[in-house]
């Protein structure tokens, strides 16, 4: 459990690192937290019951997600 | 004689402010290149913090007045003179709602994401009019004639990551050319690489881009064509936000907002504005002080900007 979790940080990391760059010193924190809340949120969706409500809890997740992201990326 | 003096110190002080304050406010900077012997001039339209500072999340603008929407809900309304600034208050948001994207039709109609399965029609005095329920959920919502532009979700790579519909017909899709889903090593790269933004539009045209991308998508829904922009390659530009916007003037010519590297109080904004005539060797460039935050307005003559101080400043091109 402890090293399938830490593989995923690893996968994650990159992606968290230029996410980090892309909004550099604005909200740093703010990125990770995306990353991290999608992370989590993934998790509770897993947990769901049937195909289906994990799927729909999976893109809910991912809609969260591209909130956190635009808000840094796109919003000016 | 003393009193006198520390008061002729004050009304000098004061001066001085004013002076200080003038000096901010107009912002009158020096123009650079001029390869066609025009030059940009950049001077404050209104005074400072009458835009709010927080973070805007939509803009349009259509029969003569700009709009802005911020994440507080607030809806800007920005005169066509760029003299007049008036902020309302969206109502009939629901507690959940966090509003994204402005698209103004070509009736006038204002609409916005309330959320990613909900477009509402915005009075022009920020209360919600109507509502819209989507199967398909919407992450990004602009204006194209009497069409919605907007992007969906999931997006499928190697496809065209905008689509139009009517506002009340949803499911009546057509995809808009241009832009297309990029391929990503895993599904959270995929949703943020796949962001866009688009810029303000000329007549049916419409430029689009990823925001990391040097180069933009102008499409008129049935035909498009990429832009390249190499000078985005300078140092001082921000190489993971280059085009921070766009507005064209004409189907050929655009003003173009570079990201800056700078940050102002760890806020990213433009500092330099170009006007560029595609295909030819013809820009003229302009360093912007206050930095801008976007274009609310733009023609063959002049571009209005949303300054970080809150402001509205008009760039005019002089020959």
């Amino acid at each position: 459990m402890a090293s399938t979790f830490a593989r995923r940080l690893l996968h994650l990391a990159p992606i968290i690192g230029a996410l980090v760059l892309l909004l550099a010193d604005a909200r740093p924190a703010q990125a990770v937290m995306c990353f991290q809340d999608l992370d989590t949120c993934y998790y509770r969706a897993a947990l769901a019951d049937g195909y289906w409500g994990m799927w729909i809890m999976g893109l809910d997740c991912e809609l969260t997600f591209v909130d956190c992201t635009r808000r840094a990326i796109i919003g000016r | 004689m003393k009193e006198g003096s520390r008061a002729g110190r004050d009304r000098l002080a004061r001066l001085m402010d004013m002076f200080r304050f003038a000096l901010s406010v107009v912002g009158v900077v020096v123009a650079t290149v001029a390869s066609a012997g025009e030059v940009l001039k950049a001077s404050a339209l209104t005074r400072a913090g009458l835009v709010p500072n927080a973070l805007i999340v939509g803009r349009a603008s259509c029969l003569g007045t700009s709009w802005l929407l911020t994440e507080e809900a607030q809806l800007v309304e920005i005169s066509g003179d760029g003299r007049s600034v008036g902020i309302h208050q969206a109502v009939g948001l629901k507690p959940e709602e966090r509003v994204w994207g402005l698209g103004c039709l070509s009736d006038g109609s204002l609409w916005t994401l309330a959320s990613a399965r909900t477009v509402a029609r915005l009075g022009r005095n920020g209360h919600i009019q109507e509502r819209i329920e989507l199967r398909v959920p919407r992450v990004a919502l602009f204006g194209t004639g009497e069409r919605l532009l907007f992007q969906a979700l999931p997006t499928a790579e190697g496809a065209p990551a905008l689509a139009t519909s009517p506002p009340r017909q949803p499911e009546s899709v057509r995809a808009w050319p241009g832009l297309i889903a990029r391929a990503a090593g895993t599904r959270e790269q995929q949703l943020t690489r796949n962001l866009l933004n688009c810029g303000l539009g000329f007549e049916r045209w419409l430029p689009c881009w990823f925001p990391d991308d040097m180069r933009f998508s102008l499409s008129d829904g049935s035909a498009s064509r990429a832009i390249e922009l190499p000078a985005l390659r300078a140092a001082a530009v921000d190489p993971t936000a280059p085009i921070w916007d766009i507005a064209l003037s004409a189907a050929n010519r655009f003003w173009l907002l570079a990201g800056s590297r700078r940050r102002l109080d760890g806020r990213r904004a433009a500092r330099q504005l170009s006007w560029i005539v595609e295909g030819a060797a013809r820009t003229v460039s302009l360093e912007i002080d206050p930095p801008a935050r976007l274009i609310v307005a733009a023609d063959e003559s002049r571009c209005l900007l949303v300054t970080t101080q809150g402001s509205v400043m008009e760039v005019v091109v002089m020959q």
